[in-house]
């Protein structure tokens, strides 16, 4: 069931667990090699005591980008993380491989929702301000 | 706890993106990498698109948010370490599409987004604008931190320190 999980978080060489802590707050750890087990859909993590981490839903992303900041991708993978034998491991409920013809998509409805249920005219970007900031921009030599 | 060291600094100034974590009404986390720039107030500003609203619906429903900067590709930083920053956010209704109306603004896309994305210039050509417009009408995402939390180094099993802020 997790084939296409592992396969694809297979292509990243790290990822990140995001969990709550007791008051509600985001925690989130880095791990490094992550990989799902793919009859179990677990991935043990680690996460630091001092974050003060509790079992509950969890999600785990991992993204890339390159030295300028292109070629980004990312996934993310829904479920929840528990404590086995003093260890915490992730436990996979959800994923969905990222498509770019759907994300395309949902962004141009989601935007034309967003209008439309608050009665705006659709604004327009201004550009000229945009090429501006650009050309300013290309000057900086280490941003 | 200790004060905010130069080189946790350099990782909240220089890291290209950060793991931004929102919480959904099932009260699941919900990740996205996004570009935050720390502000002088102490502030961190962040953007989405009216595309990409669900941040904005999550932050008006409960405004505990957090940022996880961990990746250091393209920052330069020369010992990348991670800081976790936990913190509440406010994301107004209004959106913005003049990228100079805002001082902080104007810093965030030139510098923090313009300058480390050159290819970015794609999303304003006539391809990009005649079918990612929406990308330019960005609700603005301010997070005040209430705590830190410091790896100096990509040991991240290890026990973070905690940051006075």
């Amino acid at each position: 069931m997790w084939k296409r999980a592992k396969k694809d978080l297979g292509t990243y060489q790290e990822a990140v667990i995001n969990v709550k802590d007791a008051e509600g707050r985001g925690v989130s750890v880095r791990q490094l090699k992550p990989a799902l087990d793919v009859a179990t859909g677990t991935m043990p993590v680690a996460i630091p005591s001092a974050l003060g981490a509790v079992p509950g839903p969890a999600t785990l992303l991992a993204h890339f980008h390159d030295e300028k900041l292109w070629n980004m991708r990312t996934m993310s993978i829904k479920g929840s993380v528990e404590q086995r034998e003093g260890q915490w491991v992730f436990v996979a409920s959800g994923y969905r491989p990222a498509s770019p013809m759907d994300f395309l998509r949902g962004t141009r409805v989601s935007a034309a929702k967003y209008l439309e249920r608050r009665g705006l005219p659709r604004p327009k970007p201004n550009y000229e301000v945009i090429h501006r900031l650009f050309a300013e921009a290309s000057k900086i030599s280490d941003p | 706890m200790t004060s905010i060291p130069a080189d946790a600094e350099a990782i909240l100034r220089r890291y290209r993106t950060c793991e931004f974590t929102t919480f959904g009404k099932d009260g699941a986390p919900s990740t996205w990498p996004l570009c935050a720039r720390w502000l002088p107030d102490g502030r961190f500003l962040l953007t989405t698109s009216i595309g990409l609203p669900q941040k904005a619906f999550n932050i008006r429903r409960n405004p505990q948010v957090s940022l996880s900067f961990s990746e250091p590709t393209g920052s330069g930083v020369s010992k990348p370490g991670a800081v976790l920053v936990q913190g509440r956010a406010v994301c107004e209704d209004r959106i913005v599409t003049d990228m100079s109306s805002m001082p902080e603004l104007t810093l965030y896309f030139r510098e923090t987004i313009f300058a480390r994305q050159p290819s970015g210039k794609m999303m304003s050509s006539w391809l990009g604008r005649r079918w990612m417009d929406w990308y330019y009408m960005r609700l603005l995402i301010y997070v005040t931190p209430e705590r830190m939390f410091y790896w100096p180094t990509r040991d991240f099993a290890a026990e973070p320190q905690k940051l006075e802020l």
